[in-house]
């Protein structure tokens, strides 16, 4: 089960699965932030290559007005996928 | 070329009754899943069913789950013309996984002369394309690709540690 929100201190949660039937969901959530925030990823079981889009999507919008999302508690699973697609260089990641 | 897609409203009778055999030497299971985005749900729980059985490792589950789904939308997305079910197969001899897409009565598309997406560009050259096919042959050790009778056939080796 694919889960996203914006909690009160405006940390964008993710959990669950995010594969490419989730991704509106994912999209619809990230498209309201519009400043640098922490994305937790704590709980995130396992994303393809169609979250990685929506991410990179929105890293770039963000950064377009000097801004970036910074992921927390990446599993490692999902650590490799970062590492393979060099989006460990995209985002900044706090080492868990 | 990458072919994918499974769904949630695939048969009763594949879904009740998926073909399976297992004996000391080799475990085989396959299943039809409707050619939707919607069958990813069925596609990973019958994935991690085959899993289970088999005692595979979470890593090796992982590259299976991102291979077949990347596999499978494509065959969403890029073969439109026939609405058929795909059928994925899992198996596994010794220490070596085999598994295989078919997608029936569709034009020729082969996954692996996809073009490489360079993932050393810098952000603001990136894409999201292509990271599909490129992760598949990060995670899984061959890929095959055959065009027989009108099927598109993937077939993909993996070699557990």
């Amino acid at each position: 089960m694919f889960d996203i929100r914006i909690a009160d201190n405006g940390e964008v949660q993710i959990s669950g699965r995010l594969d490419a039937s989730q991704v509106e969901k994912a999209r619809t959530t990230l498209d309201q932030v519009s400043s640098s925030c922490v994305l937790n990823m704590k709980g995130l079981d396992y994303i393809s290559s169609a979250g990685l889009g929506v991410l990179l999507a929105t890293q770039k919008r963000l950064m377009e007005s000097e801004q970036k999302l910074k992921i927390i508690n990446m599993s490692s699973h999902i650590r490799d996928i970062f590492h393979y697609t060099r989006f460990d260089t995209v985002f900044e990641i706090e080492a868990s | 070329m990458i072919l994918n897609d499974s769904s949630m409203s695939t048969s009763n009778e594949a879904h009740n009754n998926p073909r399976s055999h297992t004996t000391n030497a080799v475990t085989s299971s396959q299943r039809s899943f409707t050619k939707s985005i919607n069958s990813l749900e069925t596609i990973f729980e019958f994935i991690h069913e085959f899993c289970e059985l088999n005692e595979v490792d979470s890593e090796t589950r992982y590259a299976l789950d991102l291979a077949i789904e990347e596999l499978f939308t494509n065959m969403v997305k890029y073969s439109k013309e026939n609405n058929s079910d795909v059928m994925i197969s899992l198996g596994l001899s010794g220490k070596t996984l085999e598994i295989s897409l078919t997608d029936y009565g569709v034009k020729p598309f082969d996954p692996t002369k996809v073009k490489e997406v360079d993932v050393n560009l810098p952000l603001d050259k990136r894409k999201p394309g292509g990271l599909g096919i490129f992760l598949t042959k990060k995670l899984i050790e061959t890929i095959q690709y055959e065009h027989i009778d009108g099927n598109n056939i993937i077939k993909l080796i993996k070699h557990l540690e």
